[in-house]
């Protein structure tokens, strides 16, 4: 009587239809699979279904869908691979049925079977690309049982979930990776351009659209070249042996160029651009993706470097020549010389080797500051004793000028290298002499100063002052301001590195006419020996 | 070769005090009249007041660049111009615009320098070679 029921309820092409239509209604995967189930109950008139979902291949199924049973006792119910019905379903894939859940030995939740008094019921596995992906168990309250012809019905309809659950897979994975890849276009760094295989602008990221000047809805379909500015002929078809997107697709591999790109507003900046070609399926060229990479600061970089290679290997030889010009003058048959004038050339030969020693022994030092690699041998030693004497040493190199120690009467204890305090006065001195006027004077200052206490030393000159655009550079390593062009440009950035290595900070006021003061500060104490060392002499 | 005859005169511009010396030593035991300038604007009023016979000049000047005292020279004489400079031939390109005769790296050997000197001017053929790179 019941299975009559059945047959005669039965209504294939209509819930077909309705499937079909949950199917390309856009609906969300679960809600599809709801209504698979559902139709899939009216034909096959069970009161409880239950279709789970391989997690991950080997673990546990987790629920998708169940109806005519609490969702929380569903939850409690762990399905294994390999054991229960749903175990067996999964290891070989045959559809099963049975009269009585309740006391079917294959079944392991006889128990809840009892509970909700669950008796005939028919299962089959989900499969998708011949994989089992999930269970799907349809239950009667009573012992009438499934049919073969039920059980072919119900691997129908769990094709049908398996094309609902792939669609949604399928969806989600293409969103998702859609979404990935646009995050990472838009937030690269570099300039994205999507160009399609005629050079026609398709897409370009947020950074391409600050490199260029031109907006993507501006850009799109005009010829790449115009965008980039690249300044080759147009497009892919256009006979240009320039185009790096032709020489791309000839080459039918990655082309990678640098050029100066032309921005909208007619700017120049020197780029670095890579070409990686997308193929359809027909392998005909699809897209041409072009990375732009913006090499100002590395070629302003290359250029400084040569700059200062330049310029050291200059300074480096005027000593040179001048040791080479009196060498070979005094080698030389056709010039006469007393033996006074024979001395002081070779004097003079002997200042030109100490001047490249000393230019030598200072890349040296700024090297060693570049790499942290200066080896201090700090000290406890009296300040006033050091700075006075390095001006007794300095004096007879600038004659022309007074030089005044504007120092304390008693000792100033301070931790440091004094060799390296000697090196930092002597490059502020040797500074303030070259700018100061014949006649002016230069003060050495000290005193103990701030909280927790430093020595300080100030160099004070009356010299010609720096300019204030020069101040925030002063101390950069091969820095030259207009009035330096000769040197090196290393003695106040070794002065900064010596002093800070020491503990110590440096800094210059200075104002163009009113003459400079550089100021260093040296602790007054080990910084690991705190307190008792000051105290300890 | 009459007007070779008498004492050739060179202005010697290098603003680097020992190598202005050597120069002036040098050039004075071959046989010059010697005038010295340590910068370019000094130079361009020795040229100016002088006409000297040769030009031996360093580009790196203050005052005036060497490059400026070349083509005010060069706007009103072909007089011969040596070169001295102790830069890499980077600037090579911008001198040859003022057509020096010769350009000579530092450091150089005083002996070569007088030998071009004289060759420039005429007074004898160069036996040797110098890095001759214009002119």
């Amino acid at each position: 009587m019941a299975e009559q029921t059945v047959e005669q309820g039965r209504d294939l092409p209509h819930a077909f239809r309705r499937i079909g239509q949950a199917l390309v209604s856009g609906l969300d995967v679960k809600d599809v699979l709801g209504s698979i189930v559902d139709e899939a109950m009216i034909q096959l008139d069970a009161e409880v279904a239950l279709l789970r979902l391989l997690d991950r291949p080997g673990e546990h199924l987790e629920l998708e869908v169940s109806r005519g049973v609490p969702e929380e006792t569903v939850r409690q119910i762990r399905f294994r691979p390999g054991e229960g019905l749903a175990g067996r379903l999964v290891i070989d894939g045959r559809p099963l049925r049975g009269i009585n859940l309740q006391q079917d030995p294959r079944a392991d939740q006889r128990a809840l079977a009892r509970r909700f008094n669950w008796q005939a019921f028919a299962a089959v596995a989900i499969h998708l690309h011949q994989q089992p992906i999930g269970v799907w168990f349809m239950i009667r309250h009573r012992r009438e049982p499934f049919t073969e012809e039920d059980l072919l019905l119900l691997s129908t309809f769990a094709d049908y979930a398996s094309l609902a659950i792939e669609r949604g897979w399928l969806l989600h994975t293409i969103i998702r990776e859609k979404h990935e890849s646009e995050a990472v276009i838009q937030a690269s760094a570099n300039g994205i351009l999507v160009v399609d295989a005629y050079g026609r602008v398709v897409d370009m990221n947020p950074a391409l659209e600050r490199l260029t000047g031109w907006s993507q809805r501006q850009a799109r379909g005009l010829p790449c070249c115009d965008v980039v500015g690249c300044q080759a002929e147009r497009g892919i078809g256009a006979p240009s042996k320039l185009c790096p997107l032709q020489v791309a697709a000839r080459r039918g591999d990655r082309a990678f160029i640098e050029y100066q790109l032309q921005t909208r507003d007619g700017k120049s900046i020197p780029v670095e651009a890579s070409y990686g070609l997308v193929w359809d399926e027909d392998g005909e060229l699809f897209r041409i993706v072009i990375v732009f990479r913006d090499i100002s600061h590395q070629k302003e970089l290359n250029r400084l470097r040569a700059e200062i290679v330049a310029n050291v290997s200059h300074e480096l030889r005027t000593p040179l020549s001048l040791i080479k010009g009196y060498a070979t003058t005094l080698l030389s048959p056709d010039v006469k010389m007393d033996e006074a004038e024979t001395r002081r050339f070779l004097t003079n030969v002997s200042t030109a080797a100490d001047h490249l020693g000393r230019m030598i022994d200072d890349l040296l030092c700024a090297s060693r500051i570049e790499t942290q690699q200066l080896k201090l041998e700090s000290k406890r030693f009296d300040l006033c004793k050091e700075l006075r004497q390095v001006l007794s040493w300095f004096q007879p190199y600038a004659p022309d000028l007074q030089l005044v120690a504007d120092l304390p009467a008693h000792e100033l204890w301070v931790w440091a290298d004094p060799d390296r305090v000697h090196q930092v006065m002597m490059n502020l001195l040797t500074n303030a002499a070259k700018y100061s006027p014949v006649g002016s004077t230069i003060t050495v200052r000290s005193q103990i100063l701030g909280d927790p206490p430093a020595a300080v030393v100030h160099v004070i000159d009356e010299g010609s002052g720096i300019a204030a655009e020069y101040l925030p550079r002063i101390f950069d390593r091969f820095y030259l301001t207009d009035e330096s062009k000769k040197g090196i440009g290393l003695g106040l950035y070794i002065c900064r590195g010596l002093v800070e290595a020491m503990g110590g900070s440096i800094w210059v006021v200075s104002e163009v006419g009113e003459g400079s003061t550089f100021s260093f500060t040296l602790p007054v104490q080990a910084e690991s020996k705190a307190a008792v060392a000051g105290r300890s002499d | 070769m009459t007007k070779r005859e008498r004492q050739p005169h060179v202005l010697l511009i290098e603003d680097e005090e020992g190598l202005l010396e050597i120069l002036e030593i040098n050039f004075r035991s071959a046989g010059y009249r010697v005038t010295g300038a340590a910068d370019g604007l000094t130079a361009w009023r020795e040229f100016d007041a002088a006409h000297p016979d040769l030009l031996v000049l360093d580009l790196n000047l203050p005052q005036m660049s060497g490059f400026r005292l070349l083509e005010l020279v060069r706007s009103e004489s072909d007089v011969p111009i040596l070169i001295l400079t102790a830069y890499d031939f980077a600037e090579a390109e911008e001198v040859a615009r003022y057509r020096p005769d010769l350009y000579l790296k530092k450091p150089f050997d005083v002996e070569i320098l007088i030998r071009e000197a004289n060759r420039l001017i005429g007074r004898e053929p160069a036996s040797g070679r110098a890095n001759r790179r214009t002119g």
